[in-house]
């Protein structure tokens, strides 16, 4: 009987469905399908966020610790002020020190070597780490800072995790992890990498220093860096172990929001009350005095914000030790002389302080000054800005021109003055010569490159990262400064087939300006020649990429630059050869010219014979571009052998750009 | 005649309240669906003012406007149909003053909730919705007071 009841139930379940069962049967699968599939993305994401959580939190035990009881993070600020953020995030200085994370991480860790003063470095990776074999970078610190007598060579070898970057724009360098029994030291990896060439370089090999000097560039990111390419950071030098160790904490790598608007907390505590932003928000005249806004500083505090990294300072008595052990105590909004003093290059008119300052260390202002005084190193354009008129006699700040939020992120210019660069200038300086008439004052046609502000007050006299800056110390051209110390000026830069002799008469002429004695070859040759053959290595590195600078050609004619500029491809300084190249790329018929600038000496002789003969076989020397000036004659022959005399007088005084 | 209608009355004595409240949730369907198609549309465009990120705060209260619309139009058009049923049941007509509280709760919470959204993303502050969004708070607790008294209602 069961049986056959079993039967009969089993021949119903075999039966056709039911038109009211089957959206009840669909209804029901769906749903357990939906469960099944939401209990799956759960599990996955609870896996990923444990491996997630257990990477970063090995990281995080070998970068600098979060300063979090001071400073709240970037992530606070994203959710109420979200455009700000956003705008910041794309900005280089927030990219200016990150995790060596696999997406961040730029170089090639390929199992390449690079030698670096001779010693080997190897970049390897594992799986998502980036790992260094190299010479034990404490011992190393003990030896080349330390003066332990051990030979470099018998420096053992030890492979090292790479775990922050610095740098993201032009070139990228990295830090390895210290000896643990130094707290969390960093320890700086020698090497370079270039971005746009895709290529590792040792780290001398980036910066203007003397090519006879063999001092290794080695650092530790905890007591130097710190400073400029973190928020908030504290070394926390501990001096009360035997070895002295560190445990450096930052509000956040890279230059963030707190860095320019000071610490948030007492921010983001009042302003959860809504009825307080309500009020504020009701109120256009009123500024949230919890937080500080550079935009609503006068303009010297305003300045400080970026002056507090982009200028020249000791720190005042005391301070160093606070600094080392505390952290950084300039907060935005502080008068900051009140911490540091700016050293300013000794001018007419400088207090005796400064002269006394220059008598002391010579070499330290010539590492970051021309002679005359106009600032020379890159990255310190607040000391540059606070020693000109606009600054001292006007109201001019850096966000006259510069803004974190409303810019392209190369250059930071403000928006609307990218497109109209005498903007900022024509603020102040309303007259008509300045404004609507404007071909009487700077005698260039209206819409030239002659008649923007800066090519003539901002000249690109300042050297940094492989290429020249405009000067931020807003001067007027000066002959002097050019005859005397040999600083080269706005008007031979851009008139590179021009002597010296030829603006001095224009400027005074033109401005009334005073003239001075000149020398038989600055009446004769064109300065920019001189500078790029006879100057030293900081004129010849700003003269060599005016090479390649379009003004430059528009004004002097580009097809007579090469035969000179390819000297420099031999040049004892590797920046000033791999300027000279890129900018030689630029010049007709040099597009696709191969050179590397870290070849030995008889491949760079090679590559400079291998230039000039292009130059020749182009043909470029029966254009309009001839005459005594730039020692091309008539009929197109280079003058030989007054080049070759002025490379023979070349001055070889050590030039080092503490950029 | 007349007792065609009575009797009808009788048959469903919140006839007034279903039909007002099944006229609501489809206007407010009708209204929130056709601003959901306006949000779409600003995607498809790709409008600053609606994707850009510094208007992401505009971005949430039109979107927090149009979902929560749609849901309260659902909310207007479900109340309608607990009504209707109640109203089959025998002796069980439910007191009018009650009806006319709650009716008009729901009916305010539709407005003010919506609108509050809709209005704090027309003018923002950085993160901050414009002052319309005061009328959010306003909205929900209508609609809270109006479903606590459905709940007592029908218990």
């Amino acid at each position: 009987m069961s049986l056959d009841n079993s039967r009969v139930e089993s021949d119903d379940d075999h039966s056709p469905p039911t038109s009211g069962s089957e959206p009840g049967r669909f209804l029901l699968w769906g749903v357990i399908g939906l469960g099944v599939l939401l209990l799956a993305s759960k599990i996955g994401s609870v896996n990923q966020s444990r491996v997630n959580h257990r990477d970063k939190t090995a990281m995080e035990r070998l970068l600098p610790h979060s300063r979090d009881n001071v400073y709240v993070s970037s992530n606070k600020c994203q959710s109420c002020h979200p455009g700000e953020f956003a705008s910041w995030h794309k900005t280089f200085h927030r990219t200016m020190t990150q995790p060596a994370h696999p997406e961040i991480v730029a170089g090639a860790f390929d199992g390449s070597t690079v030698v670096s003063d001779g010693l080997e470095y190897r970049v390897y990776r594992k799986g998502d780490e980036f790992w260094a074999e190299m010479p034990d970078p404490e011992e190393m610190m003990y030896v080349v800072q330390g003066g332990k007598p051990t030979p470099l060579e018998e420096i053992p070898r030890v492979q090292r995790r790479v775990v922050m970057c610095t740098g993201s724009h032009h070139y990228q360098t990295y830090w390895v992890t210290g000896d643990p029994k130094y707290g969390n030291l960093l320890q700086t990896l020698p090497l370079i990498y270039l971005i746009k060439d895709k290529r590792w370089i040792p780290r001398e090999a980036a910066f203007m220093k003397d090519p006879h000097d063999s001092t290794r560039m080695i650092t530790q990111w905890n007591n130097h860096c710190i400073n400029c390419h973190s928020t908030g950071g504290n070394p926390g030098l501990i001096t009360s172990t035997k070895d002295a160790s560190f445990g450096t904490e930052v509000g956040e790598l890279g230059i963030s929001c707190e860095a320019c608007h000071g610490p948030a907390e007492k921010h983001i505590k009042a302003n959860r009350n809504p009825l307080r932003r309500y009020a504020l928000h009701g109120n256009s005249t009123k500024t949230d005095s919890t937080i500080v806004n550079p935009a609503n500083l006068d303009h010297q505090r305003s300045s400080q914000v970026c002056g507090q990294c982009h200028g020249v300072f000791i720190r005042n008595d005391g301070q160093g030790m606070k600094y080392a052990t505390e952290g950084i105590q300039y907060k935005p909004g502080d008068y900051i002389e009140q911490l540091r003093y700016y050293i300013t290059h000794p001018r007419e008119g400088s207090p005796k302080k400064v002269w006394e300052d220059y008598r002391k260390n010579p070499k330290f202002f010539r590492e970051r000054w021309w002679e005359d005084g106009t600032i020379l190193a890159g990255g310190r354009e607040y000391s540059a800005m606070s020693a000109s008129s606009c600054y001292t006699k006007g109201k001019m700040s850096c966000l006259s021109c510069h803004s974190m939020h409303d810019s392209d992120p190369v250059g930071q210019l403000k928006k609307p003055q990218a497109d109209i660069a005498n903007a900022s200038c024509t603020a102040c300086h309303t007259e008509r010569q300045y404004t609507s008439h404007v071909q009487e004052h700077t005698h260039h046609e209206t819409a030239s490159s002659g008649s923007t502000c800066m090519n003539c007050h901002m000249p690109h006299t300042t050297y940094a990262l492989f290429r020249a800056i405009r000067s931020h110390q807003i001067e007027s051209p000066k002959i002097e400064s050019s005859a005397k110390y040999g600083v080269p000026n706005a008007c031979n830069l851009c008139h590179m087939d021009k002597t010296l002799a030829w603006t001095q008469d224009h400027l005074h002429e033109r401005y009334g300006s005073t003239k001075v004695a000149l020398t038989q070859e600055q009446k004769e040759v064109s300065a920019a020649l001189l500078w790029m053959l006879k100057g030293h290595a900081a004129q010849r590195v700003i003269t060599a990429w005016h090479a390649g600078w379009e003004p430059a050609h528009e004004a002097a004619g580009d097809d007579w630059i090469a035969p000179f500029q390819a000297r420099l491809l031999q040049d004892p300084y590797g920046v000033v050869r791999y300027v000279a190249h890129t900018q030689l790329k630029k010049l007709p018929g040099f597009q696709d010219f191969k050179y590397d600038f870290l070849e030995n000496d008889a491949a760079l002789a090679a590559k400079v014979k291998e230039a000039i003969d292009l130059w020749r076989k182009l043909g470029h020397v029966e254009t309009a571009h001839s005459g005594q000036e730039i020692l091309i004659s008539e009929d197109g022959q280079l003058n030989e052998a007054a080049v070759q005399t002025l490379l023979r007088e070349r001055d070889n005084r050590t030039v080092e750009i503490r950029e | 005649m007349a007792k065609k209608s009575t009797e009808k009355l009788e048959i469903d004595p919140h006839r007034k309240w279903v039909l007002r409240h099944l006229r609501t949730g489809w206007i407010g369907l009708l209204v929130f669906l056709s601003l959901g198609i306006l949000l779409e549309a600003l995607h498809g465009l790709k409008l600053d003012v609606y994707l850009d990120v510094q208007n992401s705060t505009r971005r949430l209260m039109w979107t927090l406007a149009h979902a929560h619309g749609t849901l309260f139009s659902l909310i207007h058009l479900a109340f309608a149909c607990s009504l209707s049923v109640l109203g089959r049941r025998e002796g069980s007509t439910l007191p009018a003053v009650n009806l006319r509280t709650i009716s008009r709760c729901l009916t305010g919470a539709i407005v003010l909730l919506p609108l509050g959204f809709l209005l704090g993303g027309i003018w923002i502050f950085d993160g901050d919705p414009g002052p319309g969004i005061f009328l959010v708070p306003v909205g929900a607790i209508l609609l809270f007071i109006g479903v606590a008294r459905t709940v007592l209602l029908i218990r």
